[in-house]
């Protein structure tokens, strides 16, 4: 059928192809050209060449800022991947059993992931608030008085704890669907035996599970390293910067603070993916080290 | 004597498993409870917060309201023009769904049957979609080159292109599907696209609903796309104008929780009878991606 339509399958092609080239691939790669330019996205401003000098300004008046960044996405990403993962294999354990009620558990833990992130930023928005929001409430008990989100000690954690919430579900069911390919027989033989249930989840299920925990780890730190929704909608990376990782930062320089600068800003973006692919390289190489040996 | 003894074993060790599983199914029930309560509180919060009224947000947010507010509802539709992004979400989420399934399948099938030279280069370079960062200073300087910055188009378009993810999901369905029935058509010299539309499109249904599907809900969350390229409030699509009203409206609490509300209810609604799809389809494009 393939040579008898002659054109047609190549002209099938072509919409797909010209959006995502237009649109995806050659924007993503030349990220690295714009970082070259003073490319200010004003209409009508002639772009100049201007070589290194947005890296170099990078490096010296605003490393600070750079730094912090780079600072603030190093806790955000092994923080939210670590506990993330964590209590993503515990529930989805638990989950994975004969307990009552573990249908509508499931089910709510993975809604935030459909409600996306204005809408889970603006509920805990609510939920902190610093007049009666019952976490300030909570809090007041124990004789703290804080804005969670307003408090450069207590913002980015506030930001971690969120993302957490509105992520576990998606590495929950990924855990789910790796646990229940792991055959049953398995556990029974582990019952015959006498294994207790703790004893089968560390000796059966996690070796069983190394590939969905690659899976899950990988994404939550490519995921962790460059996503930065919720925070905007929560912080937008303040007070004080103190909750403002890469993400965050390239969005600011390039279209929302006061003095945008686009061309600057893609120097931050390649310095972002710099890291992102060096950490997962080291990351993948250990992940999958780790499942051949099991 | 030694048979005695190890009898006498099994049963000491039989009975402490017993207790063991016994208190790990109380610890079990405890921490799934613990997990409910930290996910239906904060949203039944902001459902209660969302029909009471400021003074008594001030007093006591977390009681039951008296007298239940229901106005803070049409107050916040009014007040945050919700019935425009409404709109707006409506013609960008039909657009973008429908545009992104006819395109992607039309580029799915010739790749997937190997129809076109160098298929399997095809395959990769949209996978590299899936892997890639998003150039968004680029884009923007794309748009704004076409003329299509701050425009309903643009960022159609811009969502349209975003196609690798439906490619993939429906490359590896359509391998599935027996090609006996291509040779079949080629002898009758049914036209290639009629082919794809009235003979592959009809079984690819299920695979179509879960890239529709997840492809709605994201457009419906869309909340850095709109912020980046429709700064006009009277195109912006729902999740940006709920961004706009808490900007505008920050110490109005009972009103920003209604208009979460309003925002949350359809998605809540879509979630509740395609579930099943929506996490299959979430699942599948992160564990092949």
């Amino acid at each position: 059928m393939g040579r008898a339509a002659g054109v047609w399958p190549y002209l099938c092609l072509v919409p797909a192809l010209g959006f995502f080239l237009a649109f995806q691939l050659v924007p993503s790669l030349v990220t690295s050209i714009f970082s070259l330019t003073d490319y200010t996205g004003l209409p009508n401003t002639p772009i100049h060449w201007v070589g290194l000098q947005n890296y170099t300004e990078l490096l010296s008046g605003s490393r600070h800022y750079l730094v912090q960044a780079i600072q603030v996405t190093a806790v955000f990403a092994v923080l939210v991947t670590g506990v993330q993962n964590g209590l993503a294999v515990l529930v989805a354990w638990l989950l994975n059993s004969r307990l009552r009620g573990r249908i509508a558990v499931r089910s709510l833990v993975f809604l935030p992931v459909v409600l996306g992130a204005t809408i889970n930023g603006l509920v805990w928005y609510v939920m902190f608030n610093p007049l009666s929001g019952p976490v300030t409430e909570l809090l007041a008990t124990f004789g703290v008085k804080s804005n969670l989100l307003g408090n450069t000690a207590s913002a980015l954690y506030a930001v971690i704890f969120v993302q957490i919430w509105a992520n576990l579900g998606f590495s929950m069911m990924i855990f789910l669907a790796g646990m229940q390919g792991i055959p049953v027989e398995i556990y029974e033989a582990g019952v015959i035996d006498g294994t207790t249930p703790l004893a089968a989840f560390r000796n059966i299920t996690i070796p069983l599970l190394a590939p969905s925990i690659t899976i899950n780890v990988l994404l939550a730190v490519i995921g962790s390293m460059t996503t930065y929704e919720l925070i905007f909608v929560l912080t937008d990376g303040g007070p004080a910067f103190t909750s403002q990782t890469l993400g965050m930062y390239v969005f600011n320089q390039a279209f929302f603070g006061g003095n945008t600068l686009p061309g600057f800003a893609a120097a931050i973006a390649m310095v972002q993916f710099a890291l992102v692919f060096a950490v997962v390289l080291v990351m993948q190489y250990y992940l999958r080290r780790r499942e051949a040996v099991l | 004597m030694i048979h005695e003894e190890s009898i006498k074993k099994a049963t000491t060790s039989d009975w402490s498993l017993h207790l063991e599983m016994r208190v790990g199914k109380l610890g079990a029930y405890a921490i799934l409870l613990v997990l409910l309560l930290i996910y239906a509180i904060p949203l039944a919060f902001v459902l209660v917060v969302a029909v009471e009224s400021n003074s008594q947000f001030m007093q006591n947010a977390a009681a039951w309201p008296s007298p239940l507010l229901l106005s803070n509802f049409p107050d916040a539709w009014v007040e945050g023009t919700f019935g425009s992004y409404f709109g707006n979400t409506l013609l960008y989420t039909v657009s973008i769904v429908v545009g992104s399934l006819v395109i992607a399948t039309l580029a799915a099938f010739p790749i997937a049957r190997g129809h076109v030279r160098g298929s399997n280069g095809f395959y990769l370079l949209f996978l590299s979609g899936l892997l890639l960062p998003q150039g968004l200073i680029p884009q923007f300087f794309v748009l704004n080159e076409l003329g299509i910055y701050d425009t309903r188009v643009g960022y159609i378009a811009l969502w349209i292109s975003h196609i690798a993810f439906g490619i993939f999901i429906l490359i590896g369905f359509i391998k599935g599907i027996s090609s006996e029935l291509d040779d079949a058509a080629a002898i009758d010299g049914c036209g290639y696209l009629r082919y794809i539309f009235q003979v592959i499109v009809p079984l690819l249904k299920p695979a179509l609903a879960v890239v529709g599907l997840i492809t709605a809900i994201r457009v419906w969350n869309d909340i850095i796309g709109p912020i980046i390229f429709l700064p006009s409030n009277g195109i912006k699509p729902i999740s940006a104008g709920l961004f706009q009203f808490y900007s505008e409206y920050t110490a109005q609490w009972t009103l920003i929780a209604s208009a979460v509300v309003i925002t949350a209810l359809p998605l809540v609604l879509l979630f509740l009878f395609t579930q099943r799809y929506i996490v299959a389809g979430i699942t599948s494009g992160a564990i092949k991606g």
